[in-house]
C-alpha cells in the first residue's frame, strides 16, 4: 500500500516537473552596435548554428549572436556571405535558401528574400538591382533589394561565386562545377544593363576571391582545384581590355590559397595560404616569407580594417568549436583577439 | 490555457492514484496470484530484461519508443519514422551493439542501428546487457548491447493475432501473426506495415517571421515479414531458421531553418534488408553446443533531387547514392559444467563483411575473428567469479587481447541483495565508411578501445504485499582512440583517432507488480545520470575538455504505470530527457543547448476474452501536454496526437 502511495507521489512530482518552464534566454537584447566590423559565422552544414558577431572598435568589445539577440530567431543554416548597402546588411544564408536583410545599426530584421536554392553571394549593381549567385544553379538571380523580390535569372551556363562591379560591368567568379556543368576556371563578365554574359576569361581552377586595386586592375586568386589538380595562381587582369597581364603561379601543387583582400589604399594585397602573405600591387612574384605564421591556428577569412588600419583574420580552429578573430598591425604584430561563433567565414566593415 | 488544463488533469490523475491506494487497498494481498511476466534484471547478472508488460504495451511501436520509455538508454530521433539512434551509458550511436537472435545487426558501413525501423512486434524478448554479458558477444558494444530474440513456443497449437491502428497525421499500422506449435515443431509468420503522412503542425520559431507550419516531406512506409521455424531434433537438439525481411521508405524533411528553400527538393532514403539466421543447439548432459550462421543483405538508397532553370523543372542537383552491404556471420559456442561449482565456455566468432558504395573506390571488405574463452566459479554459496578472455582481430590488423573479470556476491544470505562488479576491455573496429569513404576515408584508423568498470546492486525483496525489484548501477569507462570526423584543410572531412573519452554515471531502476483487490498494477521506473567528456590533448587545446559530449543528456528518466481491472486498463508513460549540448562551442553562445523536455502519454482500453478469442481496444493520447520539444536541433516533433487500436488474438 505504501509503495503504491509512493508511486502516486512520484507521478505528482513528475507532473510538477513537467510544468517547469524552460529558461533558454541566454543572451539579452542589444541596443545599437556602433562602428566596427561584423563577423559572419557560417556554422556547420545542416546544423543551422550560423551566427553574426560584431566588434565595436570604440569599445574594443566583441558581441556575439547579435542577430539572435535582436530578432529571437537563429540566423539559419550556413551563413555564407554578407554585404552592406546603405543602412542595411544583406545576409546570404546558403542552406536555408534565403537572404535576411537587417538594419546595420542594431541588426534588427528588416525583411527577407526567399526562394533561392543555394545562394552564395549578393552584389549590388544598381539602386534597384542586385545579383545573387547560386552554387547549385547555372546562372545568377536578379533581385530587387528594395522590394525584396526575385526579378529574373541570368543563364550563365555555370554556377557563380563572388561578384564585383567594375566600370559598369559585373565580374563573376566560376568557382564550382560540383552541381553544374562547365569548367570552374573562368571569370565571367556580365552586362548589368542587358543581364547577360558579355565575356569570359580563362584563369586557373577554382577562382575564389578577387579585389580591385587603386589602378583599376582586378586581382583574382585561384586555388588550383579541390583535389589540387593544377597549381594555384594569382592573376592581374586589365578590366578595360580583359587581358590577363600577370600570372603568378604558386610553387607547390598542394598550395591552396584563398581569401584575397586589399588594404584601403589599394596598394597591398593579403591572402591566406595556411599562413598569411602580403604583397604590393607592383610585385612581380609571390612572397616567400609569411606576413603572419599560422602556427596552431587555422586561418579562414581575412579583411583589412580601413579605419583602424589593421589586418583582421579569423581562426576557425577545428571547425566545430567557437572560432576566433585576431587583429594584426600592418607589421604583423598581434593587437587583439576575440572569441566569435563557429566557422567565422567573412569580416564585413561597417563605418 | 489548454496546456495548463492538461497539467491539472495529470495532477488530478496522480492525486487520484495516491488517494485510491489509501482508500481502497486491502490490508492483505494474495501474492501467489501475481504472475510475474518479466523482471527488471536477471538475478546476479548484468542484464536488464525488458518486461513483457512493456513489450505487450508497446507492440505497435518501434524499438526506439519502447527503449526510451522503459530503459536507461537515450534515443536521439530526427522525428516520427526518422533516423533514431541510441546513446547507451554516455557513448555514441555506433557504440551500442544490437543482437538479433545472437547475431549483430549493426550496419557494417556505419556501425550504428536505426532503432525506428525495428518493430517491437517482431520481437519476443528484449534484453539490455552490459559488463561481461555484453563483452562475450561480437565487438562494437562499448556502451552495451541490446539483445532481441524470437522465442520458440512448442505445444502452443494454433495461434492467430491481428491488430490494426490508426492515428493522427495519417498514421496507420497493421500487424498480423499466425503460428502453429506442436511438440516438435513451431512455425510462425509475422507481417507488419506502418505508414504515416507525418504532416503534423508545428510552430516554426527558426525563421522570420515566426509562423505555424506543417511538416513537409516526412512521410514514411515501413513493411516487413518475419518467418520462424523451430524444430526439435530428437531429445537433445533444436534447429531454428529465422528470416527477417523489411522494406523502409522514408522521405527526409528539411530542418526548421530551411523550409523556405526553392528547387522542389525531393530527398529520401529507401532501405531494404534481409537477415537470416540458422542455428543449432545441442544439449548433452552438462554440455551445450550452439552453432549458428547468419547472412544479411542490406541495401540503402539515398536520393536528392532539386530542380530549377527556366521552366523550373530542370534537374540541377542529383545525388543518387547506393549502398549494398553483405555480411556472413558464423559462431560456435560450447559451454560445459564441470562439477557443481565450475562452468566453462569457449566461443569462436567470424564476421565477413563487404560494402559497395558509390563513394568507395572499390568494394570495402573485412574479416573479423574473435576467440573467447571463459569460466565461472562458484567459490562459495555467496560468492562467484567469472573470467572472460577474448582475442580479437580484423583482416590485416594485429589482434587485441581483451580480458573481462566479474565478481558476484550475496553479502547477507537472508537478504536478496546481489552485488556484482566487473572490469575489463572491449574493442570497436571502425565502420567501413570510416575506412573507405571517398574522399576522407582513413584506412590507418585504429580500433576504439574501451576500459570499463562497474558495480551493480540488485535487490529483489519479497515484502508480502508487493513484488518489486531495485537496481542501482555505477559505471566508469574510458574510450581510447575514439573516432571523430573532422574537417580538413582540403575541405572534406576525415575520421581520426582523436578523442580520449571518459563516460561515467549511475543508473536507477525500479519495477513493481501487485494486485489490489481485483486490480492488477504494474509500474517501472528508470533514471540515469551520465557524464561523458573528452579529455584528450586535442580537447584541452580546444578548450572543450570536460564539456559534456553532444546529444548525450545528463539526466534521463521514465515511468510506466499500468492498471488493469476487470478487462479495463489504463496506462501512463512519462519520459524525461535532460538538456543536451548540440555543439562543441562555449555555453554562452545561443542555441548550443537543447533544453530538457518531459512527455506524458496516456492510454485507455478494454480487453475482452471469449473462449479462446481475446479482443482488445485501446485509445492512446501521446504528448498529452502538447509539449514543444526537439530531440535533434531544429527537427520539430509532433504535439498532442492520438492513436486508436483494435487487436484480436486467437489461441
Amino acid at each position: 500500500m505504501n509503495q503504491v502511495r509512493i508511486l502516486g507521489t512520484i507521478m505528482l512530482f513528475m507532473a510538477f516537473w513537467s510544468c517547469s518552464e524552460d529558461n533558454q534566454e541566454v543572451n539579452p537584447k542589444l541596443s545599437t552596435l556602433g562602428k566596427g566590423f561584423f563577423v559572419l559565422n557560417q556554422g556547420n552544414y545542416t546544423l543551422a548554428n550560423s551566427s553574426l558577431s560584431f566588434y565595436n572598435t570604440d569599445s574594443a568589445k566583441m558581441t556575439n549572436q547579435v542577430f539572435y539577440r535582436t530578432n529571437k530567431v537563429p540566423l539559419g543554416d550556413v551563413a555564407q556571405s554578407m554585404m552592406i548597402n546603405g543602412n542595411y546588411g544583406y545576409l546570404v544564408v546558403n542552406n536555408s535558401g534565403l537572404i535576411y536583410v537587417i538594419k546595420t545599426f542594431d541588426a534588427s530584421f528588416a525583411g527577407k528574400i526567399e526562394g533561392f536554392q543555394s545562394p552564395r553571394h549578393i552584389c549590388f549593381v544598381q539602386p534597384d538591382k542586385a545579383y545573387v549567385s547560386d552554387l547549385q544553379l547555372p546562372g545568377i538571380h536578379v533581385v530587387d533589394p528594395v522590394d525584396l523580390q526575385i526579378k529574373g535569372f541570368i543563364e550563365t551556363g555555370k554556377s557563380a561565386e563572388q561578384m564585383l562591379v567594375v566600370n559598369e560591368q559585373v565580374f563573376a567568379l566560376n568557382w564550382s562545377n560540383y552541381y553544374t556543368p562547365g569548367d570552374n576556371n573562368t571569370l565571367q563578365v556580365i552586362d548589368p544593363i542587358e543581364d547577360r554574359v558579355a565575356d569570359s576569361i580563362i584563369l586557373a581552377k577554382e577562382p575564389n576571391s578577387m579585389v580591385l586595386d587603386k589602378e583599376g586592375y582586378l586581382w583574382v586568386l585561384c586555388s588550383g582545384g579541390f583535389m589540387n589538380e593544377e597549381h594555384a595562381a594569382l592573376f592581374r587582369i586589365n578590366t578595360q581590355t580583359l587581358d590577363v597581364e600577370t600570372r603568378m603561379n604558386f610553387q607547390n601543387i598542394t598550395d591552396s590559397p584563398f581569401g584575397l583582400t586589399i588594404d584601403n589604399s589599394g596598394e597591398t594585397l593579403y591572402f591566406i595560404n595556411r599562413d598569411i602573405y602580403s604583397l604590393t600591387i607592383n610585385d612581380v612574384s609571390l612572397p616567400e616569407e609569411a606576413f603572419v605564421m599560422a602556427g596552431q591556428r587555422n586561418f579562414y577569412s581575412i579583411g583589412f580594417d580601413p579605419v583602424m588600419k589593421q589586418v583582421i583574420v579569423s581562426d576557425v580552429r577545428n571547425y566545430i568549436v567557437d572560432g576566433q578573430v585576431l587583429m594584426f598591425s600592418n607589421d604583423g604584430t598581434i593587437i587583439d583577439s576575440s572569441k566569435v561563433g563557429i566557422i567565422p567565414g567573412q569580416i564585413i566593415f561597417n563605418y | 490555457m489548454r496546456r495548463k488544463l492538461l497539467h491539472i488533469v495529470i495532477l488530478v490523475f496522480a492525486v487520484w492514484l495516491s488517494g485510491q491506494t489509501i482508500a481502497n487497498v486491502p490490508d492483505t494481498l494474495n501474492l501467489a496470484a501475481i504472475e510475474v511476466k518479466g523482471s527488471l534484471f536477471q538475478k546476479g547478472q548484468m542484464k536488464l530484461q525488458v518486461s513483457n508488460q512493456f513489450i505487450e504495451g508497446f507492440k505497435g511501436k518501434d524499438l526506439a519508443f519502447l527503449l526510451s520509455h522503459s530503459s536507461q538508454i537515450h534515443m536521439k530521433s530526427d522525428g516520427p519514422g526518422g533516423l533514431t539512434t541510441a546513446s547507451f551509458r554516455g557513448t555514441s550511436a555506433n557504440h551500442t551493439l544490437v543482437l538479433w537472435n545472437e547475431t549483430p545487426v549493426n550496419a557494417p558501413n556505419l556501425g550504428s542501428v536505426d532503432f525506428s525501423t525495428i518493430p517491437v512486434f517482431f520481437t519476443d524478448q528484449i534484453g539490455i546487457l552490459w559488463g561481461s554479458n555484453s563483452a562475450k558477444h561480437s565487438a562494437s558494444g562499448l556502451g552495451g548491447t541490446v539483445s532481441l530474440n524470437n522465442k520458440a513456443r512448442f505445444n502452443s497449437g494454433f495461434a492467430f493475432e491481428a491488430a490494426q491502428q490508426a492515428g493522427s497525421f495519417g498514421s496507420f499500422g497493421s500487424f498480423l501473426s499466425i503460428g502453429y506449435g506442436t511438440k516438435k515443431i513451431h512455425v510462425r509468420s509475422r507481417v507488419f506495415r506502418k505508414s504515416a503522412k507525418n504532416d503534423f503542425p508545428f510552430f516554426n520559431y527558426a525563421v522570420m517571421p515566426q509562423e505555424w507550419m506543417r511538416q513537409q516531406n516526412a512521410d514514411f512506409t515501413n513493411q516487413g515479414f518475419l518467418q520462424e521455424l523451430h524444430w526439435q531434433t530428437g531429445k537433445r537438439g533444436l534447429l531454428s531458421l529465422i528470416s527477417w525481411n523489411q522494406w523502409n521508405n522514408r522521405n527526409l524533411p528539411p530542418i526548421m531553418t530551411n523550409t523556405g528553400r526553392s528547387g522542389q527538393q525531393k530527398e529520401y532514403i529507401n532501405d531494404r534488408f534481409h537477415r537470416n539466421v540458422l542455428s543449432y543447439n545441442y544439449f548433452l548432459n552438462r554440455i551445450r553446443i550452439d552453432a549458428r550462421i547468419a547472412w544479411s543483405s542490406e541495401n540503402q538508397h539515398y536520393f536528392l533531387r532539386t530542380s530549377g532553370g527556366a521552366d523550373n523543372n530542370e534537374t540541377v542537383t542529383l545525388i543518387d547514392s547506393k549502398n549494398q552491404a553483405n555480411a556472413l556471420r558464423s559462431s560456435i559456442n560450447i559451454e560445459a559444467e564441470l562439477g557443481s561449482r565450475l562452468s566453462v565456455f569457449v566461443r569462436f566468432l567470424n564476421e565477413a563483411e563487404s560494402v559497395e558504395n558509390n563513394n568507395y573506390a572499390e568494394t570495402g571488405l573485412r574479416n573479423r575473428y574473435s576467440i573467447i574463452a571463459g569460466g565461472k566459479a562458484d567459490a562459495f554459496s555467496w560468492l562467484n567469479a567469472s573470467l572472460l578472455l577474448k582475442h580479437e582481430f580484423a583482416s590485416n590488423r594485429s589482434g587485441a587481447f581483451l580480458p573481462f573479470f566479474e565478481v558476484q556476491m550475496i553479502p547477507v544470505s537472508s537478504i536478496p541483495l546481489y552485488i556484482i562488479t566487473s572490469a575489463g576491455m572491449k574493442l570497436r573496429h571502425p565502420g567501413l565508411n570510416d575506412l573507405y569513404w571517398f574522399p576522407g576515408g582513413n584506412p590507418a584508423l585504429n580500433p576504439e578501445l574501451s576500459k570499463s568498470a562497474d558495480v551493480s546492486f540488485q535487490w529483489n525483496p519479497v515484502t508480502g504485499l508487493l513484488q518489486h525489484q531495485f537496481m542501482f548501477n555505477v559505471y566508469y569507462s574510458q574510450i581510447i582512440d575514439w573516432i571523430q570526423w573532422r574537417p580538413t584543410s582540403y575541405r572534406y572531412w576525415e575520421p581520426v583517432n582523436l578523442a580520449l573519452v571518459n563516460a561515467r554515471g549511475f543508473e536507477l531502476g525500479y519495477q513493481a507488480e501487485t494486485k489490489i483487490g481485483s486490480a492488477h498494477l504494474f509500474a517501472g521506473l528508470n533514471y540515469s545520470f551520465t557524464r561523458t567528456t573528452d579529455e584528450s590533448r586535442a580537447a584541452q587545446l580546444e578548450n572543450t575538455a570536460g564539456k559534456q559530449l553532444i546529444y548525450i543528456p545528463d539526466h534521463h528518466g521514465n515511468l510506466f504505470v499500468r492498471v488493469e481491472r476487470k478487462g479495463i486498463f489504463a496506462s501512463y508513460v512519462f519520459n524525461y530527457v535532460g538538456k543536451r549540448n548540440v555543439t562543441h562551442a562555449s555555453d554562452d553562445l545561443y542555441r548550443n543547448i537543447l533544453n530538457h523536455y518531459s512527455l506524458h502519454h496516456i492510454s485507455l482500453g478494454y480487453d475482452l476474452t471469449v473462449s479462446k478469442s481475446e479482443w482488445s481496444f485501446e485509445f492512446q493520447i501521446h504528448n498529452v501536454t502538447d509539449t514543444e520539444y526537439q530531440s535533434v536541433m531544429w527537427r520539430p516533433m509532433p504535439g498532442r496526437h492520438y492513436t486508436i487500436g483494435l487487436q484480436y488474438k486467437f489461441r
